[in-house]
């Protein structure tokens, strides 16, 4: 259930993505070359990890993540919530001095409405500033923001409406259960607090 | 009237939809030339990336229209 209208847009066009689904746990090599396929192709990627089914398996996942050097998982500490969650990051080095901030989706009950799926999921724009329209850009960190939109071929005023319409409707999605999308800008991964523990070793701090 | 219920004739489509062949690379392949992993990826079916053994290492595909069912 997305809120976000641009995806939407995206998902109407053909060869918009590339998506690759690992059937058990992945190496982080692998899950790199997705993400290399999707800069080569200046694609989104979407990784579905379908072998993935419980918060332990996707701690042990993001623990094999870890080990590569272009992968950083982070605890992350949204202004404003208050919660005992593990917020978790997830970033990937482009290879063009950006980090692309990566989006998780997952089954889990704690997981913001906007990002539950019936599988794991890491989502990614791993290129540049390609966004025209976005100019309030973090100088070196991509994220879905920061994709590539001429193919949509949108006016400026086309842009800012599907702009105002995402915001509003993921806010009406998250607002019910006194969410917000706010914090979830950096955050891949909502998980209960007490996997929090077993990914002390994981976690690098910025 | 009253008329029998017949029995409704059970009908074949006319074209039947072809499942796309299996296509396969292997991940040495895959690192040796990305641009062939990228257009078998962008064919109907995707591609299956695999190791030297045959074991299947990930599926991708750049899908064209609605993502296909993934055979293991």
């Amino acid at each position: 259930m997305t809120g976000c209208q641009f995806a939407k847009l995206i998902a109407q066009k053909r060869e918009r993505i590339v998506a690759a689904a690992f059937p058990g746990l992945t190496s982080e090599i692998d899950v790199s070359r997705l993400f290399e396929t999707g800069t080569d192709t200046h694609l989104p990627v979407i990784a579905l990890f379908t072998g993935i089914r419980t918060e332990a398996a996707l701690i042990e996942q993001l623990s094999i993540l870890a080990r590569g050097s272009r992968w950083r998982i982070t605890r992350e500490h949204p202004a404003g919530l208050i919660t005992d969650d593990a917020m978790i990051g997830v970033e990937w080095q482009i290879g063009n001095g950006c980090v692309s901030s990566v989006m998780g989706f997952a089954p889990f009950a704690t997981m913001p409405v906007t990002r539950r799926a019936p599988y794991v999921c890491l989502a990614a724009w791993p290129g540049g500033h390609d966004n025209p329209h976005w100019t309030h850009y973090e100088r070196d960190i991509v994220h879905f923001l920061d994709t590539d939109l001429t193919a949509l071929q949108l006016t400026i005023p086309k842009y800012r409406s599907l702009t105002k319409l995402s915001r509003s409707t993921t806010e009406q999605l998250l607002t019910e259960l006194g969410d917000d999308a706010r914090y979830y800008r950096r955050v891949a991964f909502r998980l209960q607090g007490s996997v929090a523990e077993s990914l002390r070793d994981v976690f690098v701090s910025r | 009237m009253f008329t029998m219920p017949t029995t409704r004739k059970t009908t074949t489509p006319k074209t039947r939809k072809r499942q796309p062949k299996r296509r396969e690379i292997t991940i040495e392949e895959f690192d040796r030339d990305r641009s062939k992993a990228i257009a078998a990826a962008r064919k109907p079916g995707g591609v299956y990336v695999v190791d030297s053994e045959g074991k299947l290492r990930f599926y991708m595909v750049i899908p064209h229209d609605t993502i296909p069912d993934v055979r293991w």
